[in-house]
């Protein structure tokens, strides 16, 4: 991010996209890359590397600052994923967390930038919807 | 509850629509709103329905950090959806009585 915003460095693949993990390897500051953690698996209308998520304010809606706690922060567009032919997951352990990465092209490559716990694993059946609603990163100032 | 009335807004001409919330203002203002739907189901279903459950779940003695922290993202999702979902900025205005930690 500072590479980004000091030296001007691109983002891999010009943006950002939220997938799906499961609980076997828990997120942690130490987490680099969408390898260290487990995606969910593929089908039933989800993909590897989750949702694309573009670098303007249609996707990032939302900023907040404030000045009472210092904090700068900023939402993200609701994320839907709709089961379609079969659960999400397609099979194996539900979503336990939800991840924030740049779009390289590499989809194991992408830097983890975010995590958002999910609370307990998620899983829905053909036709219902996981949907992640105004998820939120949070600087301090 | 009308969000709007809690708030002003900033013209900073960056493409986003901009409210500055006087946390003196608005945070007890949501908190009286959370104590009336939790007793009076028509403002109830005020709240937005992705925070619902965690405000009707709020207790008497509620940690205060998680009270304040539901009133900014209440108040956040209301006056987004007033927009129409647009882009949108929150300014919380400095007010060290108001801060969490």
């Amino acid at each position: 991010m500072l590479d980004t915003y000091f030296r001007g460095a691109a983002i891999s693949g010009s943006g950002f996209a939220v997938f799906l993990a499961t609980s076997a390897v828990t997120p942690t500051q130490d987490s680099n890359v969408k390898t260290d953690v487990t995606e969910i698996a593929t089908g039933d209308g989800y993909s590897a590397g989750g949702i694309n998520v573009n670098r303007d304010s249609t996707d990032f809606d939302v900023l907040t600052e404030d000045d009472t706690n210092d904090w700068a922060l900023v939402q993200i567009k609701d994320i839907v994923w709709t089961a379609s032919g079969g659960p999400i997951p397609a099979s194996g352990n539900g979503a336990r967390w939800a991840l924030l990465t740049d779009r390289n092209a590499t989809v194991g490559s992408r830097l983890i930038i975010a995590y958002f716990d999910l609370v307990s694993d998620r899983t829905v059946s053909d036709g219902q919807s996981i949907t992640l609603q105004n998820i939120e990163c949070r600087l301090t100032e | 509850m009308n969000a709007l009335n809690l708030v002003k807004t900033e013209n900073r001409k960056d493409g986003r629509t901009w409210f500055a919330v006087d946390p003196a203002i608005a945070y007890p203002a949501m908190i009286k709103f959370f104590v009336l739907a939790k007793e009076d189901e028509q403002t109830a279903e005020e709240i937005p329905a992705q925070y619902r459950n965690q405000v009707l779940a709020l207790g008497d003695k509620a940690d205060r950090a998680t009270t304040l922290d539901l009133a900014r993202l209440v108040l956040t999702e209301m006056l987004h959806q007033q927009i129409k979902q647009q882009p949108m900025g929150i300014h919380i205005l400095k007010n060290e009585e108001w801060k969490i930690a």
